[in-house]
């Protein structure tokens, strides 16, 4: 260990035994094992969980496995909701890795960019691929391949028969705060209960009194416009 | 999630495509439009591009003194294709590592989801190995997961998206 300190460089103060391991080869290695452990680092604050800096844990380490080590204790506690030592302990991590994982669609999209269902991707794509085989003959136009994975998404995930129903019946949920990138991913994913809404879009918990009365009876609406498979 | 995009571009054509009528011009901006996209692929802003729905304008063009072509601004509206941090999604499993599974979602091709990110979920070795949980709900080739994003990253590169999926969550897992 003092050997490091001797070899005329300091390391982070923040550093984890796993990482002060890293630095145990020669000199020129050791700096750029420790360079790559800190731009490894910095890597993987950029690519995981951007907002865990900002929530002030413990293990505030940007390192993989500070990261992983909680959302498995979230799984548990939404699992089985039992053992109040456990939903205590857990809660404050909890809730703010629920807060980390919630939709910011809107602040992230530029102007001019507005968010669809698959439901209604899938009816503007089928239009285009039908354009496109009357225009076939003449036409010089390469279709990307991005298009026809995406047609084949959007079908799988078009759950029911008529877009802009499904449009009208969720925009009653918007008078209650709910955005339209929320709106969208509730329409994506099909939900059957309320409970499930609220477990897959989880920056609703927040709205959950005001929104469980409404949701239901948006949730019977959606169910009679789902197409029978 | 798909987005539809309101954008300006700037379609080169190339003199020989320039006809007389209007709707030959129209047409062939249409097909250097979509033929832009097919290049460009993707976005880090908007992500993949997937189709272009409509032509809202088209600028004066000025021709260019060296080459003769044409470029044109132009204003269209089209559809991409792009993840975002707590969307759900569904991917169609591809193939199974022992510390892994690759997903496909939509136009994204090689989406790793760790298994550490699979809570319960352990590996089974075997001619067709696949993830198992206590509950035998198993997780193996060209069964449909439904998972949340966590995290996306733009390669500009390879002029893609890489993300990191997990099941750690309710109503998360494969679905029938």
């Amino acid at each position: 260990m003092s050997e490091k300190g001797g070899k005329g460089f300091s390391l982070p103060t923040k550093t984890t035994p796993k990482s002060a391991l890293k630095s145990t080869p020669a000199s020129a290695t050791a700096r750029h094992d420790d360079n790559s452990a800190k731009s490894k680092r910095g890597r993987k604050v950029q690519f995981g969980m951007e907002g865990l800096p900002n929530l002030g844990f413990n293990f505030s380490s940007p390192k993989s496995d500070g990261k992983f080590a909680i959302p498995v204790g979230k799984g548990d506690w939404a699992k089985g909701g039992k053992g109040e030592k456990v939903v205590n302990g857990g809660k404050a991590p909890v809730a703010k890795e629920a807060k980390s994982l919630e939709l910011r669609v809107e602040q992230e999209l530029p102007e001019n960019v507005k968010c669809l269902m698959d439901c209604e991707a899938a009816n503007i794509l089928e239009g285009i691929q039908e354009q496109m085989v009357m225009l076939s003959q003449d036409s010089t136009i390469k279709l990307p391949e991005s298009f026809h994975l995406g047609l084949q998404y959007a079908k799988t995930r078009s759950y029911y028969t008529n877009p802009q129903s499904v449009r009208r019946v969720l925009e009653a949920l918007s008078k209650y705060g709910v955005s339209y990138s929320e709106i969208c991913v509730i329409a994506n994913t099909c939900p059957e209960t309320v409970d499930e809404v609220f477990a897959l879009v989880r920056s609703l918990e927040a709205k959950k009194s005001r929104l469980s009365e409404p949701l239901k009876d948006v949730l019977d609406e959606l169910g009679k416009l789902k197409k029978s498979t | 999630m798909f987005l539809k995009v309101q954008l300006p571009w700037n379609v080169i054509i190339p003199a020989d495509s320039l006809g007389a009528e209007g709707l030959m011009l129209q047409k062939a901006i249409v097909v250097r439009l979509w033929d832009d996209f097919a290049c460009k692929k993707a976005t880090k802003d908007l992500g993949y591009f997937i189709a272009v729905t409509t032509l809202e304008s088209i600028g004066d063009g000025k021709v260019r003194q060296n080459t003769g072509d044409v470029p044109f601004p132009v204003v269209f509206s089209g559809i991409t294709f792009k993840m975002f941090r707590g969307e759900i999604l569904e991917g169609v499993v591809h193939k199974i590592l022992k510390h892994g599974v690759f997903l496909r979602c939509g136009p994204v091709q090689n989406i790793y989801l760790s298994h550490l990110k699979m809570p319960d979920y352990h590996y089974v070795p075997g001619e067709n190995a696949i993830f198992m949980n206590d509950k035998h709900s198993k997780i193996e080739k060209d069964v449909v997961v439904r998972f949340i994003v966590i995290g996306t990253k733009w390669l500009e590169a390879e002029r893609e998206f890489q993300a990191l999926f997990s099941l750690e969550g309710d109503y998360l897992g494969p679905v029938s």
